[in-house]
């Protein structure tokens, strides 16, 4: 018998089959670059229209969101660069992946007929976010992220109660305290 | 001794390895299960094609970023087997000398 036959007993078998399970589990961390990508993304976005509307005479502060372009530019390349280094595509990261891109979707939808509800965007895209980051939480078990996603909700509530200028603030407070914070503990949880 | 055969297949280091990884991940490319078995190419070559006469695995020829890519994914009917492996698996190890025993 040569040895890639090598007969194992039952306790080198159950090793064998923990080790390779651990091993293909893969880097749920690898998601963080993402989160804190995002994350600054939307703080920069949120605070850039808070700013220009607050204390400047621009016609349109809201081009300040320009800037997720940037993100979603990085997070293709990003994405791109993963699917070539990966070797290796788990469910987790398909659902993972699956639940932001509906996110998307719904948030480009809502932009596009942002008109119809009387640009009253901001309340509903923290609920959405909020959803899409709990579901992410409880994808990855990753309980500061669940917690993270209250942190929006709570949020998304509160900017219901407010004007314009306030939400964008609220939204800032939101994606710093409810993706970011989760975002780092993420990230150095790899180490 | 009234205990089930492991099925021989799946009762070999490499194999039992390779497919620890498959059922682990949705598909893994041949690169991936190298660097992650340390096995040499040609014994992963041989260990995957009697897995997928065994209809285990499946062997998917792609291109990857213009390359030509190999990628595996675990069948229905290797889920199946290496379910059966574990809990026969789980009888060995329910006896407590079994397990100083090839």
């Amino acid at each position: 018998m040569d040895s890639q036959e090598k007969p194992v007993n039952a306790q080198e078998s159950l090793d064998i089959i923990h080790e390779m399970i651990t091993r293909a589990k893969g880097n749920i961390q690898e998601s963080a670059f993402y989160f804190l990508l995002w994350g600054w993304i939307i703080i920069a976005g949120s605070m850039g229209h808070y700013l220009l509307l607050t204390y400047s005479s621009v016609a349109h502060p809201e081009l300040a969101w320009l800037i997720i372009l940037i993100g979603i530019a990085a997070s293709v390349v990003q994405g791109i660069r993963d699917r070539k280094t990966q070797g290796s595509s788990t469910y987790l990261t398909r659902i993972y992946t699956t639940v932001w891109v509906t996110f998307l979707i719904n948030y480009f939808i809502i932009l596009f007929f942002i008109a119809k509800i009387n640009f009253y965007i901001t309340p509903l895209v923290l609920v959405m976010a909020a959803s899409s980051t709990y579901l992410s939480g409880s994808i990855i078990k990753f309980n500061p992220l669940k917690w993270g996603a209250v942190f929006i909700w709570l949020m998304a509530i509160a900017s219901f109660l407010v004007v314009l200028p306030y939400q964008l603030l609220l939204t800032a407070a939101a994606v710093l305290i409810g993706y970011l914070v989760p975002g780092y503990i993420l990230q150095n949880k790899g180490g | 001794m009234g205990f089930d055969d492991l099925n021989p297949l799946l009762h070999s280091q490499l194999r039992l390895a390779i497919m620890s990884l498959l059922i682990s991940v949705e598909e893994a490319d041949y690169s991936f299960v190298k660097e992650q078995t340390g096995a040499s190419s040609g014994n992963i070559s041989v260990q995957m094609s009697k897995l997928e006469e065994a209809g285990y695995i499946e062997i998917n020829k792609t291109f990857k970023a213009k390359r030509p890519n190999t990628s595996y994914t675990i069948t229905n009917d290797g889920i199946e087997a290496f379910e059966e492996y574990v809990n026969t698996l789980q009888q060995y190890l329910d006896v407590p000398d079994s397990s100083k025993k090839g």
